[in-house]
């Protein structure tokens, strides 16, 4: 995992794009939006964003995520941050692959129906796929 | 003792509204398997009015689809629980309106013999969530995003982290995931 992390590149959303340190690394410019957008369309590995509760609303909200990977543990909070802000926009999406087990991990991957795609970690071919994903104990 | 059961569809984005969810066939045939493993159901007044008299007339007239018909007359030969202060009476027979504490009636419904109990809705399941005392949870979860309405768990204030444990997991054709979690 650290090889395939320190191999791709990594879009990083920042007002100081000199103070990227760990590469390959590039900012996504001063519009994330368009900057998802700008890398999408060139072509080139599937994107992946991992966490961050700030950028998942904005590229959601944009329709720029094709793919959700949800991975859901067995716990009940009551409070804290929530994957899909208020507001965020009604879209219906397609179950593309589900994993659950008694004993172990439940998944879930879903698939928005319209196009997006951040790049990231390396590899897959590109497909216009999101996957959301969660996961028991 | 008998369990006490949580079950309600939801979205991915956690709203229970009804008026949002996905209520596919095969949706009406788990909660009809579900019903059938009870022998008491428990509402509120606002999830008790969603269901009576709309239900029972569905079982009465046998108007819908096979499954829906089936989730009508399972719904109907079940007794049920109901906690208003301003419901003056049932409009079934097998209903009985209580008004008094929710925690000692249902502790005490939880000790009688019997089956066990499924309760529905959203104000009377979060009370029950709060006051740590659901035994087993059925989230029916719909592949759809819908940015607004109550969501599950809202306003829930627990007293601490609570611990499930998955048993069981089941997809439906329209991408529904039925997830089975028990209390640890």
């Amino acid at each position: 995992m650290a090889d395939s992390l320190n191999a791709a590149t990594k879009y990083v959303a920042t007002h100081r794009p000199d103070s990227l340190g760990w590469g390959p690394a590039e900012g996504l410019g001063p519009d994330i939006v368009e900057g998802v957008r700008r890398i999408k369309a060139k072509g080139g590995p599937d994107l992946i964003v991992w966490g961050s509760s700030t950028l998942t609303p904005a590229l959601l909200e944009h329709g720029l995520a094709d793919e959700v990977l949800l991975l859901v543990f067995p716990v009940l909070l009551g409070t804290g941050k929530r994957f899909f802000s208020d507001g965020a926009p009604p879209r219906e999406l397609a179950l593309v692959r589900h994993e659950g087990c008694v004993l172990g991990r439940h998944h879930k991957h879903l698939q928005t129906q319209r196009a997006l795609a951040d790049r990231l970690l390396r590899t897959t071919p590109r497909r216009k796929r999101h996957t959301l994903t969660s996961t028991g104990t | 003792m008998r369990k006490l059961i949580f079950a309600i569809n939801t979205t991915l984005d956690g709203c229970c509204d009804h008026t949002k969810q996905i209520a596919d066939e095969e949706t009406h045939k788990y909660f009809t398997h579900l019903m059938q493993d009870v022998d008491l159901l428990v509402f509120g007044r606002k999830t008790y009015q969603l269901m009576v008299p709309f239900w029972p007339e569905v079982a009465r007239s046998q108007s819908m689809s096979q499954a829906s018909n089936e989730f009508a007359r399972t719904f109907v030969s079940i007794k049920k629980v109901v906690f208003s202060r301003s419901l003056d009476s049932a409009e079934d027979r097998n209903t009985r309106i209580v008004r008094t504490n929710l925690r000692d009636e249902i502790l005490k419904l939880k000790q009688e013999q019997g089956k066990d109990i499924l309760v529905g809705g959203v104000d009377i399941p979060s009370q029950l969530m709060e006051l740590g005392i659901v035994d087993e949870y059925r989230f029916v979860v719909g592949p759809i995003v819908v940015g607004e309405g109550r969501r599950l768990l809202e306003g829930v204030s627990l007293a601490e982290r609570q611990q499930l444990k998955l048993v069981d997991s089941k997809i439906f054709e329209s991408g529904c995931v039925a997830l089975r979690y028990f209390k640890q």
